[in-house]
């Protein structure tokens, strides 16, 4: 009996069903991926005290409704904020600084508020409870 | 004059090479950049700031959407019974320490929401408390 060796030529692999199995994983990975970074501001039980502290010298800052802020009664915006707080710093660095928002001020603009200071130097920062 | 129509040579997928490599690129990007989490409960729009610190992905989460609505990780909860499923999710956690806290708040809520929030973690003694921003805008 003879048997017919000659293999029949082998057909090369069809990238298609590949492409197929990629596109599907890359839609799976687009949609299902979160590239949102949150990132996170502490307000550690050091940072948050209850009742104001005992030093008279901590400055004062009061966040307004409206985003304003005021320092031991001077009136203050987002710009002006961190001048006027270096200005405080350069004479004494370790200054304290307390900061109390109003109940009815957004919290966008209490977080501007602890980023101004943050970013200016503050290193006792205090947030008021009630 | 003659035209020759040439049939193209079949030359298998070798045009599609190229395809596959951007879309591999593509599949690399997404894979290592993205992170697979299920949706938040709520629509949260959290405060812009200029922080760069990472959150402790372990953290409990409180949010805390624009309208007031208030969750725990994936449930809804009332701002009475807060301080209650609190204690329950800090008696299930595995060590003995009280975890952190992270809370993810709308950046339009008002600070007396916050103010009570962090009375109530208070109450409980959680120490670690972070809260979410959003470095995007």
């Amino acid at each position: 009996m003879q048997i017919d060796r000659t293999r029949p030529a082998r057909p090369g692999i069809s990238l298609t069903p590949l492409i197929d199995v990629v596109f599907i994983l890359l839609l799976f990975f687009m949609l299902a991926s979160d590239l949102h970074r949150i990132n996170a501001l502490p307000l550690t039980a050091s940072a948050t005290t209850t009742g104001l502290p005992g030093p008279e010298s901590a400055l004062f800052l009061r966040v307004h409704r409206d985003g304003s802020f005021s320092l031991t009664d001077e009136r203050l915006d987002k710009a002006t904020l961190g001048h006027r707080i270096r200005s405080y710093l350069d004479h004494d660095p370790k200054r304290a600084v307390v900061v109390q928002a109003d109940e009815d001020a957004s919290l966008q603009s209490l977080v501007d508020a602890l980023d101004q200071l943050t970013a200016s130097g503050v290193v006792k920062l205090t947030l008021a409870q009630r | 004059m003659r035209f020759v129509r040439q049939s193209p040579r079949h030359d298998g997928d070798n045009n599609l090479i190229s395809l596959i490599n951007v879309v591999f690129l593509i599949l690399v990007f997404f894979m290592l950049m993205g992170r697979i989490a299920p949706h938040d409960i709520l629509d949260i729009d959290s405060p812009a700031s200029a922080s760069t610190q990472a959150v402790e992905p372990e953290n409990v989460t409180i949010l805390i959407g624009a309208d007031g609505r208030i969750a725990v990780d994936f449930t809804i909860v009332t701002r009475a019974s807060l301080g209650a499923s609190l204690r329950r999710k800090f008696e299930a956690g595995i060590s003995g320490d009280t975890p952190g806290v992270t809370i993810r708040a709308d950046g339009k809520i008002q600070v007396k929401q916050l103010n009570d929030t962090l009375d109530t973690l208070r109450a409980l003694g959680t120490g670690k408390i972070t809260l979410a921003t959003d470095r995007t805008r």
